[in-house]
């Protein structure tokens, strides 16, 4: 192991103990004891939680798929002129904060719908669109059409050959989705609390709840650590489901173009997602410039000028903190899964790791932990964006280490012989040919610190509470002023993430046409 | 590679000139609130030019989110002064050792009652009021039901889906109802709640989202009994135009828990001394004569005047309910889980 | 057997096939030649079903197909690039259509041998398929395209790929295979040996079309 690389790894590692496993340990260990257990996992309470969780995300990823299925199946079968961007818009969902996703079908729905299951399972099925057209539309693209040729010209019905052919292989890839789904809508805090009211608990929110509401931190921290547990089964499932999925074709499929007379369907169903994804936005920006029923820039004007204006100076300098840091770090991490295959398996699943603990949970270890004299950093500016690059960390790491395996190892030997050092290979072969992934890096950890809200809820303080933080809180109170500043707020916060997913998207993008060439 | 260079060093250069901020002037205090703190514009110039220290108000949030706020972060404060802990949050905040004790110079002027719940001082009193179910009066002559005069009448059918209570959990005249039903109905309150519950009681986060955003007297809402303060129907009558004579809201007296509000000085501020004179200001008559028509509580120094159309439209019951603060401390995360268990999960 | 008249295919503006005719007899086998890009493979194709006909005539056995779905068609067709199922075991890929049929499995596995062994790859039925090398793959196609024993079997260029040896068992095992049967056969390809050796009669592709 060469001497970088060796630094690399100690570093990531350090990092990751000092503000994941100490914290989540701390927690456990300081705050909980046998009775907490009993006491909490015997009341029924818990369980209604539990079950509320589960079946609102079981409801969702229903909801998801049905919405999904037009776009992801125009997609993934044929070409047409603006399949890219119709792709690129489905993504928008995603990488949005939830808190505006809220803040978005507030201002859409109609007052009957505000806190109700149908407003949250609605919005989860916006953020997880993405997912479905990504993944399952990914596989979709590979799949060849001329394999329902043979089957058809075999002798199989097309109802057949869909069972028979199409679905098995894509079996994989929609279990995968629906896993992932899951977990997402599982884990939902923002949504929930800002759609559903006080009366729906997932068991994240109800974390959040035990902790700083009621101020039992033993039972949030037992709740917490269920919840970790059902995490990593569901997690195993997936890894489970993916691996079951067929080898793809050697040969490279064409996609094949729209057939004339499904062409108006498409037209529809393009338009109709569109209208979907953009909704909520729409509305947002609608709204904030409505005061009451009065169109008015005093909203903008004073966020501008007032206390409001901090949320969104914290916010900026969580992200850059967060986006400089994470790349930092995950690419460290990179380095320690491409250059040492042995354990290249282990890092992986450790840059994973802070991806299993909720954001909630993350947020409590850390309030709890650090809060002795020296180390007190909680009122620290930059606190919160520790919590946002342990969540951004395996989104880069996993865009960086994919990209670093991709590096041809002949270029870098090419430069040892010409007389570069390690590290100077490393700089001027590696990092060059990375330039994109790390651009897309950086535009992912920007997009993730300005969403997260979770763990930034518990860490917020005067002077860096984070926009999202700032909007629930807003939204929360009534007054008509008062909302339309929530609604600046959540407009400023579509643009940023709009501008940083458009750098991951232009970088992504041309890498991928230059991988091409 | 010298582009890249530069761009980094510009971020890195970002970061340093906004973490460091900017400098503060001679002495500013924060005075950190509720979102009901509202009170008039310009009060605080007396005390500035008497004093020269500058007062910055921060609202955030409800009471209960500003006292989670505050223990989490004990002797590390994000103020110098809190204001809007009340008697059913105060056990929490003196456990974790919030505040510094001060003896206000004031003291002998205030109610007694109130400064007996913190005799040591950790806490001053600066106002009382009484949070009550309140109903639109107009709502229920339109349909000729009788409004609920009890809390245990509004677990009948007649009055089913018309209650909004704000969450305990979060919003202090939220706690301050829960802990007026455990006085009334006893060991039996979680039953009270569940049927409650069953007669469509609707939770919402704070005071102001069940008053202005559901309350059918001052919003659009469609529920026209809500938890709020007994004197909020003078707040009807003052701020209506054209005033009507008589308030289109009332109260039902046998609901009521009386509340009394308190400020401190947070432990851990640099601005001890400055802090002290703050709480003196806050409740001299000058600030205690303010606080009726601006945040419709009664004032806790007896020396102050109150104004009439107050007296004249506000209710001060003679028997509250009410619950003994060693009680609250010593039940209430567990009445709060509870709560929690029937009403949020 | 199989007369396929004025046949025309389009493809957006330009016609793919502009007014083919064919007659094969029964039993007869044919083999098909033309420069590349002629149009060979789209009049398999357009036989096979899987290509519409814009205008023409295809009649098989006195019966008019050209508007038959292809999966009733009862033609087989080996396509030019294998297409083997990657979810299925090299085994399942050559019993796919009596799968389809609902014959039972063990019926299934002993065809599929059967037909494994005759493409001169016993034992291969558990394989894998992106375990095989190119011309063992062509060989299942060839296996899973005959084992529904169609009546007319369109071969698109099947043997190219293969070294000598093997290229010329296979040729004379498909030749008595086929005259056994009495497949009636239309094979495309440009080497006219090849054509020659399993074929009774040789087409140019362009004196299909009526002047």
């Amino acid at each position: 192991m060469s001497r970088t690389v060796r630094v690399a790894l100690l570093a990531t590692v350090a990092w990751l103990v000092v503000f994941l496993v100490v914290p989540l340990a701390g927690v456990i260990v300081g705050n909980v004891r046998g009775d907490d257990f009993s006491r909490v996992l015997s009341s029924p309470a818990t369980w209604r939680v539990v079950w509320f969780s589960t079946w609102q995300s079981v409801l969702s990823v229903a909801a998801t798929f049905a919405v999904a299925a037009p776009v992801t199946w125009l997609i993934g079968r044929h070409q047409f002129a603006g399949r890219r961007a119709l792709r690129a818009v489905t993504t928008v969902g995603f990488l949005l904060p939830s808190v505006v996703v809220a803040a978005g079908f507030l201002a859409v729905l109609p007052r009957s719908l505000h806190y109700s299951v149908f407003a949250i399972v609605i919005a989860h099925a916006y953020f997880n669109l993405a997912v479905v057209v990504r993944v399952v539309g990914a596989r979709l693209e590979t799949l060849d059409r001329r394999l329902d040729e043979a089957a058809r010209s075999l002798g199989a019905s097309p109802v057949r050959t869909v069972t028979s052919v199409s679905w098995p292989l894509v079996r994989g890839s929609v279990a995968s989705a629906a896993a992932v789904t899951f977990l997402y809508c599982f884990t939902s805090y923002a949504v929930v609390r800002v759609l559903g009211g006080p009366a729906r608990n997932t068991m994240e929110s109800d974390i959040a709840l035990r902790a700083f509401g009621i101020g039992d931190v033993s039972a949030a921290t037992v709740i917490a650590l269920l919840q970790a547990t059902i995490i990593v089964c569901i997690v195993a499932l997936l890894r489970r489901a993916a691996r079951s999925d067929a080898t793809l074709l050697r040969t490279s499929a064409r996609l094949a173009p729209l057939p004339r007379d499904a062409r108006r369907l498409a037209v529809t169903v393009s338009i109709v997602t569109v209208a979907f994804v953009a909704a909520p936005l729409v509305a947002v920006f609608w709204r904030s410039v409505h005061v009451g029923d009065a169109v008015s820039l005093e909203a903008w004007r004073s966020v501008f000028n007032e206390s409001l204006f901090d949320s969104v100076v914290a916010s900026l300098r969580a992200a850059l903190l967060t986006a400089l840091l994470g790349t930092v770090l995950a690419g460290a991490a990179a380095l320690g899964v491409v250059r040492l295959p042995r354990y290249g398996r282990t890092i992986d699943a450790i840059t994973v790791l802070p991806l299993a603990i909720s954001p909630v949970t993350l947020g409590l270890g850390l309030i709890v932990t650090f809060d002795e004299s020296w180390y007190d950093w909680r009122a620290a500016w930059w606190f919160v964006a520790i919590a946002h690059t342990l969540a951004a960390f395996p989104l880069i790491a996993r865009v960086l280490v994919p990209a670093w395996r991709a590096v041809p190892a002949r270029l870098a030997d090419a430069a040892a012989v010409l007389g570069a050092g390690e590290l100077r290979r490393l700089v001027d072969v590696d990092l060059r040919l990375l330039r994109r992934a790390f651009a897309a890096g950086l535009g992912l950890a920007v997009a993730v610190s300005l969403g997260e809200f979770g763990a930034a809820s518990l860490l917020s303080r005067r002077g860096a509470e984070t926009m999202p933080v700032a909007v629930a809180r807003l939204l929360e109170r009534t007054g008509d002023l008062v909302r339309a500043q929530a609604f600046v707020l959540a407009s400023l916060l579509v643009v940023l993430c709009v501008a940083a997913l458009s750098v991951v998207e232009t970088a992504v993008g041309r890498s991928r046409d230059a991988a091409h060439h | 590679m010298n582009t890249r260079r530069t761009i980094i060093a510009a971020l890195v250069t970002a970061l340093l000139l906004t973490a460091c901020g900017g400098t503060k002037e001679p002495v500013t205090l924060t005075l950190l609130a509720h979102d009901s703190f509202t009170p008039s514009e310009g009060i605080f110039d007396q005390f500035t030019t008497e004093t020269g220290i500058r007062v910055e108000v921060v609202r955030s949030g409800d009471a209960g989110t500003l006292v989670t706020k505050a223990v989490l972060s004990a002797g590390n404060p994000e103020a110098d002064v809190l204001w809007g802990v009340d008697n059913t949050l105060l056990s929490r905040a003196l456990e974790a050792d919030v505040f510094l004790p001060y003896v206000s110079v004031h003291r002998a002027d205030l109610d007694g009652d109130a400064v007996a719940l913190a005799p040591d001082g950790e806490v001053t009193p600066v106002d009382s009021g009484d949070v009550c179910i309140n109903y639109d009066k107009a709502w229920f002559a339109e349909r000729s039901i009788t409004p609920p005069l009890t809390l245990q009448a509004l677990t009948s059918a007649t009055y089913r889906n018309l209650l909004v209570v704000p969450n305990p959990v979060s919003s202090s005249p939220g706690l301050a109802f829960l802990l007026a039903t455990i006085d009334e109905t006893g060991d039996d309150w979680q039953r009270w709640w569940s049927s409650m519950r069953d007669n469509g009681v609707l939770v919402v986060e704070s005071w102001s989202d069940a008053y202005y955003g559901h309350f059918t007297a001052a919003s659009d809402g469609d529920r026209p009994i809500v938890v709020s303060y007994a004197t909020s129907p003078p707040a009807e009558v003052i701020f209506a135009d054209p005033r009507p004579s008589e308030a289109p809201t009332a109260v039902a007296a046998l609901t009521c828990f009386r509340q009394y509000e308190f400020a401190g000085i947070l432990r851990g501020t640099p601005h001890e001394d400055e802090a002290r004179l703050l709480i003196d200001f806050l409740v001299s008559r000058r600030f205690q004569e303010d606080l009726p028509l601006t945040q419709f509580v009664w004032p806790i120094n007896t020396k102050a005047n109150v104004p009439r159309e107050f007296t004249e439209f506000a209710l001060r019951p003679d028997n509250p309910l009410t619950i003994a603060p060693a009680t609250i401390a010593a039940k209430r995360a567990e009445w709060l889980d509870a709560f929690s268990n029937v009403m949020l999960r | 057997m199989l007369r396929i008249t004025d046949l025309i295919v389009v493809r957006g503006a330009a016609r793919v096939l502009d007014g083919v005719s064919l007659t094969v007899e029964k039993g007869e086998r044919v083999s098909l030649h033309g420069p590349s890009g002629c149009g060979k493979s789209t009049l398999l194709h357009a036989v096979a079903g899987l290509i519409d006909v814009e205008r023409g005539i295809i009649v098989m056995a006195d019966r008019d197909i050209t508007r038959v779905p292809a999966h009733l068609r009862g033609v087989g067709l080996v396509f030019q690039d294998d297409r083997l199922f990657p979810h299925f075991t090299v085994g399942d890929n050559v019993s796919y259509s009596l799968r389809v049929r609902g014959i039972d499995k063990k019926q299934r596995k002993s065809a599929a041998d059967a037909w494994l062994e005759r493409v001169g790859l016993a034992g291969f039925a558990g394989r894998q398929v992106d375990s095989l090398s190119g011309g063992e793959s062509k060989r299942v196609a060839l296996a899973r395209a005959l084992a529904a024993e169609p009546s007319v079997v369109l071969l698109d260029e099947p043997l190219t790929g293969l070294d000598d040896a093997l290229h010329d068992t296979l040729l004379a095992d498909l030749r008595e295979l086929f005259v056994s049967t009495g497949t009636t056969v239309v094979h495309v390809t440009h080497d006219r040996a090849e054509g020659s050796r399993l074929c009774d009669r040789a087409v140019e592709f362009a004196s299909l079309r009526a002047t």
